[in-house]
């Protein structure tokens, strides 16, 4: 197993230089270019040379999956807090219809055949069922606690749906819209990939940090292998059969050889990726980094290839299947859809270039916000005099 | 600090810090104003802060970056919590705890 070196974050403070200069600082705020970031930040050159920003559209609250219902064109967004899936005209960049679900929606899929779209409710249990046609939802299938993920399997006309807090992956038939099964995962299961050459069925465990891989035939759990902290994306790639998945808590893209079902290698990635999508090029993944705002554009051997920045917090991604190249990012803090354009045609001669973050070297600015148990408003001077790390999260 | 909640910040914030057994001062920023004003663009993110005001540190995420992040804002001399320096990191603690308070949702917030 090969695992590439990430030099610490303090090996990086000696070895970069900050490239920030003080006259390209805005007064009271930061340089017009910061594009990356939370440790580092990408020279925006790659703008127009390794990809396009073509625009940015208001879906909800913490969008997480995204989808394109291809006979439509149109792309679905499940945006979880607001319990709604957003319907996207692509050439207008417009909302066009607002589809109430269950409670918590966080991933979703089309089936193309009978023009249903897919959402597991994660505070519903349950996996409603849209008729694109009808605009809304026509029926729900109750399935294990907390589901997250979702993966149509079209040629078995089947649905597998990770169901988090329930340790499963509950098995849908598509056409009659029963649950015909129950597989036994681990806790924390949610993204589902499927391989039919293979004939198998992979199922991330968020919590136990592992690999679950079913027979697709008899659904019986043929395999397991521990992965690192998080794991909550993962693609097939369909030349090797390999699977990629995104580490989210270990900030890793982790290769998994299909035919043994063993570690290939362990990739870094920039912050916390959440979203993994094998490009329909099969020389490519698209990574969505959640604590970076970005979206890492990785040749199969880890190298990233660009990093284009997006919106705040980006979740799922997906590429367009209309427009090869073209890559859907649910921000789930910014609550928008983004649509960009990954321009390359190979890996670039040169690799992405990496600085400091902005902040570094600069104050702390002076604000006030409200604690979250009394309400009561704090002062960030409260701590100055001291040294203090600020975690920043969301609690989704 | 939490961000982006979109809605519900308070109540949601406090069950995933229940949840999680989060514990200390957790302020709520609830328009992003300060994400804003740091130039943060995700989760998590880590901001170390020396005595005299001076951002040392933005990402730090992983449990590697973080404790070489706070040895450094540290210096050589001030030792880490035998916590603070384990390698063998895992974020979740209490598996079975976890599984039952999201089966069954006693402390999230209803859905709608």
């Amino acid at each position: 197993m090969s695992v590439p070196e990430e030099p610490l974050l303090g090996a990086r403070l000696e070895e970069l230089e900050l490239e920030l200069e003080l006259d390209e600082v805005r007064p009271g705020g930061l340089p017009s270019d910061i594009d990356a970031g939370p440790s580092c930040r990408v020279d925006l050159g790659g703008e127009g040379g390794a990809y396009r920003l073509i625009g940015e559209v208001e879906v909800g609250l913490d969008p997480e999956g995204v989808a394109v219902h291809r006979a439509t064109g149109r792309i679905y967004v499940a945006c979880s807090r607001s319990n709604a899936v957003a319907v996207v005209d692509p050439a207008e960049l417009r909302v066009v219809e607002t589809i109430p679900v269950g409670g918590e929606p966080i991933d979703i899929a089309v089936d193309e055949q009978t023009g249903r779209v897919f959402t597991a409710d994660a505070r519903s249990d349950q996996v409603s069922v849209i008729d694109v046609y009808a605009g809304r939802v026509v029926a729900t299938v109750p399935v294990g606690s907390y589901p997250a993920g979702l993966c149509i399997d079209v040629e078995s006309r089947r649905l597998y749906c990770g169901d988090a807090a329930s340790s499963t992956m509950s098995v849908i038939d598509v056409d009659t819209l029963e649950r015909t099964g129950v597989v036994d995962a681990e806790l924390g299961a949610g993204a589902v990939a499927v391989d039919p050459q293979a004939g198998r069925v992979y199922c991330v465990n968020f919590l136990a940090s592992s690999l679950t891989v079913v027979d697709r035939t008899t659904l019986e759990v043929v395999g397991r292998l521990p992965l690192p902290a998080g794991p909550c994306a993962l693609g097939v790639h369909q030349e090797s059969g390999d699977i990629f998945v995104a580490d989210s808590l270990a900030s890793t893209i982790t290769r998994v050889d299909g035919r043994t079902i063993e570690k290939v290698s362990e990739m870094a990635v920039p912050n916390a990726p959440v979203g993994l999508t094998v490009g329909s090029r099969d020389d490519r993944l698209y990574v969505g980094n959640r604590g970076d705002g970005t979206v890492s554009v990785m040749g199969l051997d880890g190298a990233e290839w660009s990093r284009i920045p997006v919106g705040a917090a980006p979740g799922g991604v997906c590429e367009d299947p209309l427009h090869p190249g073209r890559v859907l990012v649910a921000n789930a803090g910014s609550g928008t859809l983004m649509v960009v354009e990954d321009l390359l045609d190979g890996p670039p001669p040169v690799p992405v270039a990496r600085t400091l973050h902005p902040m570094v070297g600069r104050r702390m600015p002076a604000l006030r916000l409200p604690d979250l148990w009394t309400e009561e408003l704090r002062d960030l001077g409260e701590w100055s005099g001291r040294k203090y790390v600020i975690n920043v999260f969301a609690s989704w | 600090m939490d961000v982006w909640e979109g809605t519900g910040a308070f109540a949601e914030t406090r069950t995933f810090c229940k949840l999680w057994g989060i514990e200390g001062a957790v302020l709520v920023d609830e328009a992003g104003e300060l994400v804003k004003e740091l130039g943060i663009r995700g989760v998590p993110t880590n901001v170390l802060v020396d005595t005299d005001g001076t951002v040392t540190a933005v990402g730090a995420s992983t449990p590697r970056e973080l404790e070489a992040a706070v040895r450094e804002l540290l210096g050589p001399d001030v030792p880490l919590e035998e916590a603070a320096l384990s390698s063998d990191w895992h974020w979740q603690t209490d598996a079975e705890r976890i599984e039952d308070q999201l089966s069954h949702r006693g402390n999230r917030p209803p859905s709608s």
